[in-house]
């Protein structure tokens, strides 16, 4: 009874059609890319033959290792960082820094709101006037910036839901050896998940992303 | 400490070149290409609504506001074609059993994942004269001739809600799985009927899910150059294309750099207004 309340009738097939919509032109790039003849539009058979023809292409196998390269370089670099700011910016350690906190949280979600092509073009200028050349390490660097963000803001998450159980009423702090609890932490707080504390509220992103299976906290407007 | 690698990139690959472009936008142009160092002129911030007559007078000129309109036209109907469709999305989504849920959220993410330019590049397959959309309606009969999208405003539309569709979807639908669900059985309690209860409970408390989604979509889509230049065929120019012609052809560096900075003051600014307005009352 309960399950067949919240079913709003009509979004079944809204949410078909939207996931039709989402993968049939990118299943339809996949089937055509089997097609014998050069004609993208006109199928006259199965083939792998644009595959071979791909692979064994000296400026496609370029493109290809470039590509793997600094895609893996923005990747560990981007996470490494992101990783250590996040343990920076969370529990005990956030509260020491206090009014920073807030600040370095804006700058690291900035690339999210910067436009791509404004950053673009800052960062082309910049390696102009630098004298740097413009290449692999250019992109990488660039890529690296933009990952940031969106590796901060799962982990942040993350550690956010290590800390001690959100709980409705406020629970008197027990100080054990494995996590010392101090008086003002935000772990045993009365509102244990208000906005402020979490990723989103410095960023329009999603906090968690992607979504934690368990549900977090209640909004607080819920509350 | 630990915060030093994160700032210092932020600092170093985006604040300061982002400063280097607000100084070259102040600076005057080398016809030559380049710019003349030292100089100091806000010839490219007049030059965005006034052009130099043959005499030398000032003359108003809206070609390049009509591209900033256009942009915030056609990244409005992107967000709002995207809302249309997240929004019976997510709801269906968020009121499925768990484990479903985090299927059909892989599902939505994955797509998103997909090299823009392949998935522009696939519109085109399907919008273009002869191309599968046409195809079809042909063989249903539904059509005869030419339908005509393919490189027009509405292509690029298409591609915009296509590119941040997922954007949109994925914060509604994490504000209503975290809904409280006890509140929609109270209001079903209460005899309010379903589209009462979508009205004045579901919505409202989604609404801080429903704005970030609204940001996340329109600021790319206002930003973006690939499904204007690719869907629209380059002939709907969007502000993106804009910033990109004077760094490539255009070759007018100050003036490319007045665009971006006032496209990012304008993101910023839309930015800033939906932290006020949701700022922990607290």
């Amino acid at each position: 009874m309960k399950g067949d309340l919240l079913r709003f009738p009509g979004t079944g097939a809204a949410a078909l059609a939207a996931l039709l919509y989402l993968y049939l032109p990118i299943l339809i790039v996949v089937a055509l890319s089997f097609n014998t003849g050069p004609m993208i539009t006109i199928w006259t058979g199965f083939s792998l033959h644009w595959y071979g023809e791909a692979l064994s292409s000296e400026p496609v196998q370029r493109a290809l290792t470039n590509s793997i390269v600094i895609a893996f370089a923005a990747m560990i670099a981007g996470t490494l960082a992101a990783t250590m700011a996040a343990l920076a910016l969370s529990g005990t350690s956030r509260t020491s820094l206090g009014r920073l906190a807030g600040a370095a949280e804006l700058l690291i979600g900035l690339p999210l709101v910067v436009p791509e092509i404004a950053a673009a073009v800052a960062l082309l200028m910049g390696f102009v006037l630098v004298g740097l050349p413009l290449g692999v390490l250019g992109i990488m660097a660039a890529h690296t910036v933009v990952v940031i963000p969106f590796a901060y803001l799962p982990i942040r998450a993350r550690l956010h839901d290590m800390d001690p159980p959100p709980t409705s009423t406020p629970r008197p702090c027990r100080p054990s050896a494995a996590s010392p609890c101090p008086s003002s932490g935000p772990a045993c707080s009365a509102v244990p998940c208000s906005p402020s504390s979490s990723p989103s509220a410095t960023s329009p992103f999603p906090s968690s992303f992607p979504p934690p299976a368990r549900p977090r906290c209640p909004s607080t407007s819920s509350a | 400490m630990l915060l030093a690698p994160s700032t210092v990139i932020v600092g170093a690959v985006l604040i300061a070149p982002l400063g280097m472009l607000l100084a070259i936008s102040l600076l005057q142009r080398n016809p030559n290409g380049g710019v003349i160092w030292g100089s100091f002129s806000l010839d490219a911030y007049t030059g965005f609504l006034f052009e130099r007559g043959f005499s030398g007078e000032r003359e108003l000129n809206w070609d390049y506001v009509s591209i900033f309109a256009r942009s915030v036209g056609l990244a409005g109907i992107a967000t709002i074609t995207s809302f249309v469709i997240a929004l019976p999305t997510a709801l269906w989504m968020a009121f499925q059993p768990p484990q479903r849920r985090l299927l059909l959220v892989f599902l939505v993410t994955l797509p998103f994942w997909t090299n823009l330019l392949v998935r522009n590049y696939a519109w085109i397959l399907l919008l273009r004269a002869d191309g599968l959309i046409e195809q079809l309606l042909h063989a249903l009969g539904l059509l005869d001739g030419r339908m005509g999208i393919i490189y027009t405003p509405t292509a690029t539309a298409i591609g915009l809600t296509y590119s941040f569709l997922p954007f949109m979807l994925l914060p509604i639908y994490l504000s209503l799985e975290k809904l409280d669900r006890r509140l929609i059985e109270a209001a079903f309690d209460l005899g309010a009927s379903r589209w009462r209860t979508l009205a004045r409970i579901i919505l409202p408390l989604c609404m801080p899910g429903i704005l970030g989604g609204v940001i996340l979509v329109f600021i790319p889509g206002l930003g973006a150059f690939i499904s204007p230049e690719l869907l629209g065929g380059g002939k709907t120019m969007m502000v993106g294309n804009l910033i990109q012609a004077q760094f490539g052809y255009g070759r007018n560096w100050p003036f490319g750099a007045a665009l971006a900075f006032v496209l990012l003051v304008l993101v910023l600014a839309a930015t800033y207004l939906h932290r006020i307005r949701f700022r922990p009352a607290s």
